[in-house]
């Protein structure tokens, strides 16, 4: 009995230290990699190159959120795989790109790997989403905050390429008409693990190209 | 007879002084007006997904911009046409140093989205697009180069996987960015919790009589 009850803390301590790895140790993996990548994206940027290959996807952008503080900058990468998850944010390359007509989708990490939007429930209508790319600097405005609605993950609408049209009447949607440069935020709801995202919506207000 | 040559060589050489410095003018000017003749650079930005599974075609997207301040609010839409750059785009991929694919097609200033060949060889690919400005515009050419992966691990991908942290069910639409599943923290503590319980009650279970 008494190996027996051993055993089973044994299991158990495993178990919890896995938890405990996926909640704060690939924050720290993670955390570098975001770090290593925005010097890879400046440094290249500076010759001239507007996408950077990385070991964990395609950077194209920085994502910079002021309500997330004033040091907060993460990049972004083509794709929602796993592996760019845990590099950044991950934009969905079938909708459209940042500063394009269309729905430009983002979606991060609301806990583990690096958590880019831990605060997404702290998000206002009104706020800030800046993104530098190579070429220019876009600033959108939130039109909804981050925890105004709360989708089940199969609610494809939010990914139209065009404009994402809540089929709930009365729903949260997106502000606008299609043709808008419009900007999707999609992160988990809760803490552990869920079938529902939180999702927020803005638009483009400005874009300044950079001078070579 | 001294005054009479200077003065014959003063008619020859004064005409073909003023004749020099005409074309030295000439020249001078037009160089200055070929220093600033608007020149406008351009970035490609190429943006390809990290990972394509076997037996898929890369979605190749392909952006020109002008690097130069955007137009006034208010310019006519005209206008504003005439201010994207114009030409063709070549966009070719390579596995392994040799070319196996390669297509130009024109570009009219918004982006253009190419479809690549069906990939069926894992391995790394590189893809390079090059732009090339019309005849007659002010816009200068630019490439850029990214590459992508092809794996045939299916679980990876534009919607959430099932994985050991409690993933989505396969199927789903949007992104898999939650954390591990509330269960693992029930099922450790649970096994902490049994196994303290056996150890306790081992402890505590009363000794043999033989052995008093």
């Amino acid at each position: 009995m008494l190996v027996g009850g051993i055993a089973l803390i044994t299991v158990g301590a495993i178990v919890l230290g896995w938890l405990a790895w996926q909640f704060w140790g690939t924050n720290w993996v993670s955390k570098g990699r975001q770090a290593e990548v925005v010097a890879d994206l400046q440094e290249n940027w500076s010759d001239g190159q507007g996408t950077v290959e990385t070991d964990f996807g395609n950077a194209t952008g920085i994502l910079r959120v002021p309500r997330f503080g004033s040091d907060y900058e993460v990049p972004i990468l083509e794709g929602t795989t796993d592996e760019v998850l845990a590099a950044g944010v991950g934009h969905d390359e079938d909708t459209a790109g940042v500063g394009e007509n269309g729905n430009f989708v983002l979606a991060a990490h609301r806990v583990t790997h690096g958590e880019p939007f831990a605060d997404f429930p702290d998000l206002r209508d009104g706020d800030l989403v800046l993104i530098e790319t190579v070429n220019a600097d876009y600033t959108y405005v939130l039109d909804t905050g981050g925890a105004d609605l709360i989708v089940p993950f199969t609610a494809d609408w939010v990914l139209d390429p065009q404009f994402p049209v809540n089929p709930d009447p009365g729903g949260t949607t997106a502000l606008g008409k299609p043709g808008d440069q419009i900007i999707t935020l999609v992160t988990c709801s809760e803490i552990f693990h869920t079938d529902n995202r939180s999702v927020a919506f803005g638009h483009l207000v400005e874009s300044v190209p950079k001078l070579p | 007879m001294g005054v009479s040559v200077i003065k014959k060589l003063a008619a020859v050489v004064t005409p073909a002084i003023l004749a020099l410095s005409g074309v030295t003018l000439a020249g001078a000017s037009a160089q200055a007006a070929d220093d600033y003749t608007a020149s406008v650079r351009t970035s490609c930005n190429l943006t390809v997904p990290a990972v394509v599974q076997v037996g898929h075609t890369p979605r190749i997207r392909i952006h020109v911009r002008p690097n130069a301040p955007a137009p006034a609010a208010g310019i006519r839409a005209a206008q504003r046409a005439a201010d994207r750059p114009t030409g063709a785009v070549t966009v070719s991929i390579q596995r392994g140093g040799t070319g196996i694919f390669s297509r130009t097609v024109d570009y009219n200033g918004a982006p253009v989205t190419i479809i690549g060949p069906v990939v069926n060889r894992p391995g790394h690919y590189v893809v390079n697009a090059r732009f090339k400005t019309a005849d007659g515009t002010v816009f200068r050419s630019c490439q850029d180069t990214t590459a992508f992966d092809v794996g045939d691990d299916n679980s990876d991908g534009p919607g959430p996987g099932p994985g050991p942290d409690g993933g989505d069910d396969p199927g789903g639409l949007l992104p898999d960015t939650g954390g591990p599943d509330l269960r693992w923290l029930i099922l450790g503590l649970s096994l902490m919790v049994a196994g303290l319980g056996l150890v306790v009650a081992a402890r505590e279970r009363p000794r043999s009589p033989y052995l008093v």
